[in-house]
């Protein structure tokens, strides 16, 4: 796209430098502006004239047209059929009149924001604006749209700042643009607060966006816990801090075994109140609908069905905390531990029962399976299943310090359980039934997370090379591709994996470099070997999750083999465990 | 942050349309959020890459648009790539599931790697079996 002129121009770049590259009333003014600077005015001068009041969108036309050279209109045109921005219907109306291409429709303008009222926060789609306490910084959040995303109800965007009266008028796309502030639709619930100078909030404000309201709200299932309390009865647990759907929501859960029927009422934070229970049991499955008041009021809509936990067993080894996502703000999980009851290794260790759950510990099972590739037994010896005191099941896990010093570590098969699905850390592949799932590897992590002090504590981000020693007690060589050269690599690995040795291998964190090419940024994977054929050098890799991987061999088991050439373009560094 | 990709039924539920496509232009790019250091050898630290709105062209739809998105083969449309753990850039191609638009009226990609997040087969599978 090429504009010309050079008042437009500068103005034509901005436009395009936004996410949505929206023009509106605003923008036209200024554009206008741009335009009406033949007239003897600078173009803040002639947008000052354009703003004037009593000006009608005629007489703006007019004024706009008077100065308009054969150039400006060349690159109004181009604006409006070749740069590909999204036009309001006003601006489109406006500027096509403009040009000589359509009637202009005097009332078909957006209008520009009303000025804020007298008192208090009103918002239609078009904006929010009112009166807050002067100069304060407003925050807001849709809570309409948070249950859907991962936000607590103050992970608020800053959407502008009072005057010095106190008013603000803030348009739509001044207003919305990160997951707090996600949109701006009619019926949404905004909560917005002014944060003074000092640091301090004001109250919180709530207001609901003006305008007929399509969008439902929102369930996020996710955070609702179901669990049997061994009496008859389903407990229902709003296990965090992120809401679970709009304040003011009609929820309906239904018992689809029984028929039972439960209705409550979101609070202010979104949530449910504490101690809702159901007639039901373990496995029962429970169908919950939402209503926003205006939307599916018959309830009749099912949001999502959820599964009722059986009831756990006595706790009596103490587990490591989750990850800081699946903890609430007074430090207890968010979601609940499950017993798990299958058998500790079926068929012994092999390195595809290694699955990573949604953790960010990729380093800690691409060196499982490594280790579980090479050497099955130095696993199967790391964990040896006990009965304790209490003749509950637990698990003594074995790792290696820095140092070489081996240090046991005793768990249970309890592991922290989403109510819609299995474990949500690590897995072993096939089933994931708590009386069926291979319990070896989530066993393994869950002691390391006790090892290292808690689940977050590993999972954010970490050295596959520090865990290979600390499975096997020995150090680790390390390979870099970009130093090394491609042979001395291939002839490294393949003389590792000839020799039995776990090794894993890294990727850059430069995401470009792997868009389409089935390799991850940032990830670990398994070195399983090396091998030629064809004439072509191959490395032979595994990618933790247990799927997703480079070619298509028609199985998506995560075992892939990379072109040696790929391999050092793709991969940052190769550990190797001693012999 | 190599967590894996989300369960694709969950995310195919939120989906307003899925098709498969080509990126044929980044048309804006957002800041670079905060990046921690990744220091050798360590692998998901968790950085995610900027926000990018980009011009998507539907070769095929696997699912029609619902909700006001509106695909057909052979349209362009503009769609937001959130910030992620993942880029894309002219010629990427794949299975897009395509979302609610937000409040800037763009639908944004889901899926935690975009279109390398599922595999088109299973994607395809899965619409199949959703219709």
């Amino acid at each position: 796209m090429r504009i010309a002129d050079r008042q437009l121009k500068p103005i034509a770049q901005r436009i395009a430098a936004t996410p949505n590259q929206l023009v509106d009333d605003k923008v036209v003014l200024e554009l206008l502006g741009a335009v009406a600077d033949k007239l003897g005015r600078s173009a803040d001068q002639a947008t000052a004239a354009l703003s004037a009041p009593g000006m009608t969108r005629k007489a703006q036309l007019e004024l706009a047209a008077q100065g308009m050279s054969k150039r400006e209109k060349q690159d109004l045109l181009t604006l409006l059929d070749q740069s590909g921005f999204t036009f309001s219907p006003g601006a489109k109306n406006f500027l096509e009149a403009l040009v000589g291409r359509a009637t202009l429709n005097e009332s078909g303008g957006a209008a520009p924001l009303p000025p804020p009222p007298s008192s208090g926060v009103s918002a239609d789609t078009s904006g929010i604006r009112g009166i807050l306490e002067k100069n304060v910084v407003i925050e807001a959040i849709n809570l309409s749209s948070a249950p859907a995303l991962r936000l607590h109800l103050e992970d608020t965007k800053q959407i502008g700042s009072t005057d010095a009266q106190g008013r603000f008028v803030l348009d739509a796309n001044r207003v919305t643009g990160t997951d707090a502030m996600s949109r701006l639709n009619a019926g949404d619930v905004i909560r917005l607060r002014g944060r003074r100078a000092d640091g301090t909030a004001t109250d919180w404000v709530e207001l609901k966006v003006g305008g007929r309201d399509a969008d439902n709200a929102q369930f996020n299932g996710m955070r609702l816990t179901l669990t049997d309390d061994g009496r008859g009865s389903v407990g229902l647990g709003h296990n965090t801090s992120r809401p679970l759907t709009e304040p003011g929501a009609k929820l309906r859960f239904t018992n689809l075994r029984t028929g039972d029927v439960l209705d409550a009422t979101a609070d202010a934070k979104g949530s449910i109140p504490a101690g809702l229970k159901i007639a039901g049991k373990g496995g029962d499955q429970i169908a919950v609908s939402v209503s926003d008041g205006t939307n599916n009021t018959d309830l009749k809509t099912i949001a999502t069905t959820l599964s009722v936990l059986a009831q756990s067993g006595v706790d009596t080894t103490d587990d490591p905390k989750p990850h800081k996502d699946e903890t609430k703000p007074d430090g207890t999980p968010t979601y609940p531990l499950r017993r798990y009851t299958g058998p500790l290794f079926v068929n012994g260790v092999n390195s595809g029962d290694v699955r990573q759950g949604a953790i960010g510990n990729c380093y800690f099972p691409a060196a499982v399976a490594a280790v579980a590739h090479v050497s099955p037994k130095t696993i199967e010896d790391a964990i040896t299943e006990t009965t304790n005191a209490a003749g509950e099941r637990d698990f003594n896990v074995r790792f290696y310090s820095r140092s070489g010093r081996m240090e046991m570590v005793t768990v249970d098969a309890d592991l922290y359980t989403r109510s819609w699905g299995g474990p949500i850390y690590g897995t072993t592949g096939g089933h994931t039934d708590a009386d069926k799932m291979e319990l070896w590897f989530p066993i393994l992590e869950k002691a390391f997370a006790k090892w290292k002090g808690s689940y977050d504590a590993i999972g954010n981000g970490g050295s596959s090379a520090a865990v290979l020693t600390a499975l096997t007690g020995k150090s680790t060589t390390y390979l870099d591709p970009g130093y090394d050269s491609p042979d001395a690599i291939f002839r490294a690995v393949k003389a590792a994996g000839d020799n039995k040795q776990p090794m894993c291998a890294g990727t850059h964190d430069d995401k470009k470099l792997y868009t389409n090419t089935g390799v991850y940024a940032n990830h670990a994977y398994s070195v399983l070997g090396a091998e030629e054929s064809g004439g072509k050098k191959y490395i032979l890799l595994r990618n933790p999750w247990g799927e997703s991987e480079a070619g298509n061999d028609g199985k998506n088991d995560g075992y892939f083999k990379l072109e040696l050439s790929q391999f050092v373009k793709l991969y940052s560094d190769v550990s190797i465990l001693r012999a | 942050m190599a967590i894996p990709p989300e369960p694709l039924q969950s995310v195919l539920f939120d989906a307003k349309a899925v098709v498969v496509g080509e990126v044929v232009a980044v048309d804006a790019t957002g800041p670079q959020p905060t990046q921690r250091e990744v220091k050798k050898g360590m692998t998901d630290v968790g950085n995610l890459a900027p926000w990018q709105r980009v011009t998507l062209r539907v070769d095929a739809v696997l699912s029609p648009g619902k909700d006001g998105i509106d695909v057909k083969k052979g349209v362009t449309v503009a769609v937001l790539k959130p910030e992620a753990a993942y880029v894309v850039d002219k010629g990427t191609v794949g299975p897009f599931l395509l979302g609610a638009p937000g409040g800037d009226g763009l639908p944004p990609i889901l899926g935690r790697y975009g279109p390398d997040s599922w595999r088109l087969e299973l994607v395809e599978k899965a619409c199949t079996k959703a219709r």
